[in-house]
């Protein structure tokens, strides 16, 4: 019953209604990128992404040996991930790649989600800003392994940095070895850690913008909803004041 | 027509006053207004964060080494925790605020202890707490939390800007590393006996508080204006009524155009009798909004919306009675605005003018506090726990005016009804370790909402299981249930017939045993609150209820085997010490430095995050806490407004509103006795029933012209016989 108020109040203004319709479709073709510029999609626009995974070893295969130790080896390889983000480490990551190394941002994700304070939420977020050229790396909490998730402005870009991170981690490794240490018998070479690739890096290409019929209807309707609100609640309003000015005190009558 | 026009300009002049007064209010908060020479100066608001981490290692690295053991890395963590505890005392801090061209004094640092113990132990005691509020006011703030797992610290910075929170975040190491080299110097230690530190990467930061400042200025503009509004037209009502009060001329009625829209001339009786008649009472009516606030409440009643999120990105949490809320709301106006006959229309009650300045309060509170909380990076929270806060008004706001006096026995029966649902599902879930809330919601809701899992088999750390049917949790389920328990027992005495008694009594047997499902002792303390309370006011007709007692006898040990025997075990004097109570008791001690330091309105409604400080099991400590003594009074008296209104039709025992105001004076007092239980609302199920059920109150009382309770009369503006004649009111306040 309420509704046939509305509709017939709408309907005594039809010429602004009629308007309001034109203008929110002209806005909502225009927000879902399918008018002009876009006001929240713009034009098509393609962004290369490449996916990796790098396993940690010990100099015996910890797949084949039952023998050895796997004690820290997760713990190492979440720490190796942690030192992605070093200059030196982020410098070597740059040039592998072929990328400026200003453009170059390494994201390494908390081996231990805690729950954050709300300083800690914000700097994070702060911090992890994507740059042109971004790597995520994710240190696994159960296995050594780490993924690698790289964005690049095309496809040979992100590959060559995902590709980057098996070379800068091997000298990594080598450079922070174990040290030969005097009167005992194990060689350093022989306590190294290994980092090996778990399968090729795999590129693509995702397209992202372009229009967006579901942002267009979207937008029509709200926008369509919201201007014929404005015509209810202005008449509604406007009547109230009419109202007012003929509701006059009796001391003001006086 | 001269009249007509000064009475406008007078309006006029009003709102004007109001709006400069409000636009004043807003520019103070966020600038500094100056007099002489007239100046407007924007205040620092604007706070830069920065993060980075720090690697711990042995001067022969352990990262590459296959031979280094779980013990070798359990030493790292352990001297990395020390570490980071280091760098917020005294001596790092002086290093490194050296680093950053600071004065240690300019600093706030704490160390988060991230080790695995229970958090109980985490959470700050008064003096921890203390020393915490002293360092707030510090616009410089390092945050340092060593991981739970590997030798690395995160470092977090805040200052006035960003590139000053990088600076001092760089400043961590560097100072750190001056520090040790100190004391190894000190020491006679040669460095390679030294822990190794690395900065993984420069500080990174960014402005973390963006558009706070337009929040603030939003807010207290917003709470300005209607203040001023509120005391303008209490002010010249007030005059008017003087002076219409001695005269003895009449106006001359009103143009039937003018009684449309927000000015309603007639006795609302009158009125609602023709409305009555052309559309009917819920639920044979044609009447949209009565069917929308049903359909909503069907929502509070059996969705588990806290859980049910809106998958698309936004940037605020948009859950799913906060997508369902404002279209009924934006209807409302709508409607409103058309001014129709069937307008929403509402008398103003005692109730409501508890609830609007609880509200108000609320708001008060956060503008008061605004530039500290703006500091601590909690002024968003505040926000968003207001938007909830407004949503439960909304909701009482709306029933309050769409809801008529004939449809309220309806609408009881109908959250009778969705009770007994939640009771049954709660049943199901407790012999079957199947939730059937969460369950539906996953099959009916389409696939852009994120809908949270119930672990129905779960048990607590004292071996409860997680028993709550839509609810997030079995207290606030017991809370909803024992608000609608008085209904059935209210039907119960009023009954005459012996079919109405056995089904309302079998309903009350079964909202008792869904709570006792829980296994909180809650389940027994709730309830006992709502048979006092009946028990005060219906002292001669208890023996109508005494078979009552033999059905829940019979139906509970069938419905839920054990739970009964459960829940009195746990009331023994020697389960009292468990920690879910000996946690509450030491609440009170924790909490005083915050109360000390915000006596009267708190440090802001909302401001007080659990998991950053301490889990407060009890609203009204947390009221304290979050609106200072004012605060608490205000939502005391919220509760007995309820209860003062109810007394009189409960006194008077007319059939029509008497088990009405008996149910819902019940459920309030049930409301209040859970806050002494547990945080309610931060549950948002049990405030949405709470401020339901005063609504349908609101409108038993408010239809009638005055209060029959002697004891408590009246509001003048509630009353058109103490109304000047031909002052016109609001629709809804009408």
């Amino acid at each position: 019953m309420e509704l046939l108020d509305l509709l017939r109040l709408l309907r005594r203004r039809w010429l602004l209604v009629a308007t309001g319709a034109v203008v929110a479709l002209l806005v909502g073709l225009m927000a879902g990128g399918a008018l002009g510029s876009g006001l929240l999609y713009g034009a098509k626009t393609e962004t290369g992404y490449a996916e990796a995974q790098i396993i940690l070893d010990t100099p015996k295969p910890l797949a084949v040996d039952l023998k050895v130790s796997d004690d820290t080896i997760v713990m190492q390889s979440a720490l190796l991930a942690e030192h992605l983000q070093a200059p030196e480490q982020m410098a070597a990551l740059a040039r592998e790649a072929g990328v400026p190394r200003d453009g170059l941002t390494v994201i390494t994700l908390p081996y231990v989600q805690l729950v954050p304070t709300e300083l800690a939420r914000r700097a994070t977020r702060a911090a992890s800003e994507p740059a042109k050229y971004t790597l995520t790396v994710t240190p696994s909490p159960t296995v050594p392994i780490v993924s690698l998730v790289a964005t690049a402005p095309d496809k040979p870009a992100a590959a060559r940095v995902a590709q980057s991170v098996l070379p800068v981690l091997r000298a990594f490794v080598a450079a922070n070895g174990p040290v030969a240490v005097r009167g005992r018998s194990v060689k350093p070479r022989v306590r190294a850690l290994s980092v090996k690739p778990l399968g090729p890096v795999r590129a693509t290409e995702i397209a992202g913008g372009g229009p967006k019929p579901v942002v267009v209807l979207v937008a029509f309707v709200v926008l369509f909803a919201l201007w014929c609100s404005a015509i209810v609640i202005s008449s509604g309003l406007m009547r109230a004041w009419r109202g007012l000015a003929g509701d006059v005190p009796p001391t003001a009558r006086a | 027509m001269k009249p007509a026009r000064h009475h406008i300009r007078r309006r006029l002049l009003i709102i004007g006053g109001c709006l400069l007064i409000a636009l004043v209010a807003a520019t103070a908060s966020v600038s500094t207004i100056g007099l002489l020479p007239p100046s407007i100066t924007p205040r620092d608001i604007e706070i830069g964060g920065a993060a980075t981490r720090i690697a711990v290692d042995r001067s022969r690295p352990l990262i590459s080494d296959s031979a280094a053991t779980g013990y070798d890395y359990e030493t790292l963590n352990k001297r990395t925790s020390l570490l980071a505890n280091l760098m917020a005392s005294k001596p790092v801090m002086t290093y490194i605020a050296r680093e950053a061209g600071l004065r240690p004094s300019d600093i706030s640092a704490a160390t988060r202890t991230t080790r695995l113990v229970q958090r109980v132990f985490l959470e700050p005691d008064s003096e921890r707490r203390a020393d915490r509020i002293a360092g707030q006011s510090k616009r410089y703030r390092l945050e340092l939390r060593p991981s739970q797992a590997l030798p690395t610290i995160e470092v977090f910075a805040q200052a006035p800007s960003v590139a000053e929170a990088t600076r001092l975040a760089d400043a961590v190491v560097s100072g750190m590393r001056g520090y040790l080299a100190e004391l190894g110097r000190e020491q006679q230690g040669g460095p390679r006996k030294q822990l190794q530190l690395e900065q993984l990467g420069a500080a990174r930061g960014a402005v973390v508080n963006s558009g706070v400042r337009s929040q603030i200025f939003a807010l207290t503009f917003v709470l300005a204006l209607a203040l001023s509004l509120v005391l303008a037209i209490v002010t010249s009502r007030w005059i008017l009524g003087r002076l219409g009060s001695s005269t003895t001329e009449r106006p001359a009625p009103a143009p039937p155009s003018a009684t449309v829209g927000l000015a309603r001339p007639r006795d609302s009786a009158a009125l609602s009798g023709r409305a009555t008649r052309a559309a009917g009472d819920w639920p044979r009516t044609t009447r949209m909004l009565p069917w929308m606030v049903a359909a909503f409440v069907a929502v509070v009643w059996l969705v588990p919306f806290n859980d049910i999120q809106l998958t698309v990105n936004l940037p605020i949490d948009l859950k799913f009675d906060r997508i369902v809320l404002p279209i009924l709301v934006a209807t409302w106006l709508l409607v409103l605005a058309t001014g129709r006959r069937n307008a929403p229309r509402s008398r103003l009650t005692w109730i409501h003018v508890a609830i609007g300045a609880f509200v108000t309060l609320a708001f008060f509170s956060v503008v008061l506090e605004a530039r500290t909380l703006n500091q601590t990076l909690e002024f968003d929270l505040a926000i968003k726990r207001l938007a909830l806060l407004a949503a439960y008004a909304m909701l009482f706001l709306v029933t309050a005016t769409v809801v008529r006096r004939s449809e309220v026995r309806a609408f009881m029966t109908y959250t009778l009804v969705l009770a007994v649902i939640v009771a049954v599902g709660m049943v199901i879930e407790y012999r079957a370790a199947f939730n059937v809330f969460y369950w539906l919601s996953e099959r009916i809701l389409p696939g852009i909402f994120e809908i949270a899992s119930a672990d129905s088999s779960g048990v607590d750390d004292i071996g409860r299981r997680f028993i709550r049917g839509p609810t997030q949790h079995a207290l606030e389920a017991v809370a909803v249930l024992a608000m609608a328990l008085p209904i059935a027992l209210t039907r119960v005495l009023q009954a005459d017939r012996l079919r109405e008694r056995v089904l309302y009594g079998l309903a009350a047997a079964l909202l008792f045993a869904a709570m006792l499902t829980t296994l909180r002792k809650s389940a027994f303390i709730a309830p006992l609150s709502v048979g006092a309370t009946l028990a005060y006011y219906r002292r001669r007709e208890l023996i109508k209820l005494a078979p009552l007692g033999v059905v829940v006898a019979l139906v509970i040990p069938v419905v839920s085997p054990s739970a009964l025997s459960q829940v009195v075990v746990s009331l023994d004097r020697s389960k009292l010490g468990v920690s879910t109570v000996s946690d509450r008791t030491a609440d009170y001690d924790a909490i005083r430095p915050d109360v000390w330091t915000h006596l009267a309105f708190g440090r802001g409604y909302g401001s007080y995050e659990p998991s950053t400080y301490r889990i407060i099991d009890m609203e009204l400590l947390l009221r304290l806490l979050e609106g200072g003594i004012v605060g608490l009074i205000a939502y005391v008296l919220m509760m007995l407004s309820v209860v003062a209104v109810a007394r009189g039709p409960i006194r008077a025992r007319r059939p029509d509103d008497a088990p009405v105001a008996l149910a819902v004076a019940s459920a309030a007092v049930c409301m209040l006795v859970v806050s002494t239980l547990f945080d309610v609302l931060a549950f948002p199920h049990v405030p949405y029933v709470f401020f339901w059920m005063a609504a349908l109150l609101a409108v038993t009382t408010g239809a009638r012209p005055q209060s029959a309770d002697p004891a408590l009369p009246a509001l003048d503006v509630a009353s058109p016989a103490k109304r000047p004649a031909g002052v016109r009111e609001p629709a809804w306040s009408s």
